[in-house]
């Protein structure tokens, strides 16, 4: 049987690439686009050659950037443009197959298997060329038999170039770079793989499967078939999206929480998103589960379970703030918040259920809030608001529901 | 480096979806006539951007203009 024929394209720079297209002058100077750091998003989301020449780096404080680049040009970042840039390189990757699935707003894979043009470095090449003409913006492109490999690819040969790898050039290729190149390899797993002396992916396959496995466990496993080459992941089909496993929110807020109601005021807040988002999907969560970052940077998630499946703010939000209380340790300042609702069934069942409990307040409860967001549909996020958003508006001037970004879905859970 | 110039344009819309670009109106006002025009799909400008693009003829001078469907705005490299 042939091999299958995928390509990853990486959009170079994406965000500070589309601010050059839109500001040509950019382009002469060392320019990033950054968070805002009023808002405690200091960081650097993207930035262009010239900047990166100086050691600026993706995900750095703005302060420790402009230190290495005093002249760093800064640029708000502008999701609603960059979106429409990743839309047009869809439409465009969408005339060579109808498998192409999305990794986060820069990345695409396309299965060109079984395709009439199915020469993939060809019709990579075609990409490069179109998506500069067309669009103005370059980007580096991965070709082989499978996700992972194509994955690594696009990382080799930046700005603007194609990498190819083929089953008779993987061995000189992949084996020598080093173990974190690899989809997945963080900086947690990296220092468990040095611990017992792998610095390469080669270095990795030599372990063999069943080692990784008794070390790791099921990732192990995992790693193994991905660095080997044997991932069979498939390319989703365009416009078919994995079923959806959680609906959560989360914010860094402008200031710390100190107190009870500040708490209670972000709670809320999230939770009256995540509950809209559940009532739009049609589905209700079993389980809601909290996530805490203190000043410290100390990180917590937990969750506990929900009376009834609820798409209910109402619901949601007591338990997720009793749950957030009971293990904030007294004085903790808090950075950031989550609210993720878990265990999703479809609302066809709850109404069966809710209707076997025969819960009238229930019932008012859900028409209140599909109501306000029906208002807020049509004036805005912040046209009808809690009474408790009220105490702190600097921490809930937030539209939680409109800003909402889905990142991408990893492999391990697919 | 060309320049930016945003422009007005008179705009035929056919029944069949088809779209021709009749007349360019500058900065200043002057109206220029379009005498034929070609669609030539989605092109980076050389000023800045990249929109949908049709090839004008314009007093016998080929002038792209570029149409933004993200602002909406038309312009021509200066």
């Amino acid at each position: 049987m042939n091999d299958r024929v995928i390509l990853h394209v990486d959009q170079n720079c994406f965000y500070a690439s589309v601010e050059m297209l839109r500001r040509p002058e950019l382009k002469k100077v060392p320019c990033a686009v950054a968070g805002d750091p009023a808002n405690r998003h200091g960081i650097i989301l993207a930035k262009n050659q010239l900047a990166k020449i100086t050691g600026v780096k993706t995900g750095e404080a703005i302060w420790t950037a402009k230190e290495k680049c005093h002249d760093l040009v800064l640029v708000p970042p502008d999701y609603a443009y960059y979106l429409h840039y990743s839309r047009l390189a869809s439409e465009l990757y969408r005339e060579y197959t109808d498998r192409v699935e999305s990794f986060g707003i820069d990345e695409c894979w396309l299965d060109l298997t079984g395709c009439r043009n199915d020469d993939g470095f060809a019709v990579a090449e075609k990409i490069r060329a179109r998506v500069r003409h067309e669009l103005g913006l370059t980007c580096s492109i991965g070709v082989s038999w499978n996700k992972v490999y194509a994955k690594l690819g696009s990382d080799l040969l930046k700005p603007d170039g194609t990498t190819h790898i083929t089953r008779a050039n993987a061995k000189s290729i992949v084996y020598p770079l080093p173990a974190n190149a690899l989809l997945y390899v963080g900086p947690a797993t990296i220092r468990k793989l040095h611990r017992i002396g792998v610095k390469t992916i080669g270095e990795l396959i030599a372990l063999g499967p069943d080692y990784l496995q008794k070390r790791f466990g099921v990732v192990g496993l995992k790693l193994y078939h991905f660095a080997a080459g044997l991932d069979t992941t498939s390319v989703r089909m365009s416009g078919r999206e994995s079923p959806v496993k959680s609906i959560g929110n989360s914010i860094t807020t402008r200031h710390d929480l100190c107190t009870d109601e500040d708490i209670r005021a972000v709670i809320y807040m999230l939770s009256e998103s995540v509950a809209s988002r559940l009532r739009s999907a049609n589905m209700a969560a079993r389980t809601v589960q909290v996530s805490l970052r203190d000043d410290r940077f100390n990180h917590i998630e937990r969750q506990a379970p929900l009376l009834h499946p609820t798409q209910l703010c109402t619901e949601l939000a007591p338990q997720a703030f009793a749950l957030i209380m009971a293990n904030r340790s007294s004085g903790q300042r808090i950075r950031s918040l989550g609210v993720r609702a878990y265990k999703l069934i479809p609302v066809t069942r709850l109404r069966q259920q809710s209707y076997l409990l025969s819960e009238k307040k229930r019932d008012r409860l859900f028409d209140l809030e599909v109501t306000v967001d029906d208002l807020r549909k049509r004036y805005g996020g912040l046209s009808v608001r809690r009474g408790i958003s009220m105490v702190d508006r600097t921490l809930t001037e937030h539209d939680i529901r409109s800003e909402n970004v889905i990142h991408p879905v990893g492999m391990f859970g697919s | 480096m060309s320049r930016f110039v945003p422009v007005t344009v008179l705009l035929e819309m056919r029944a069949s979806g088809v779209q021709r670009p009749l007349e360019i109106i500058g900065e200043d006002g002057t109206c220029y006539d379009v005498t034929a025009s070609l669609y030539v799909g989605h092109r980076a400008a050389r000023s800045s951007g990249s929109g949908e693009c049709w090839l004008c003829r314009v007093d016998s001078r080929i002038i792209p203009i570029y149409h933004s469907t993200f602002s909406g705005q038309w312009w021509i490299d200066g």
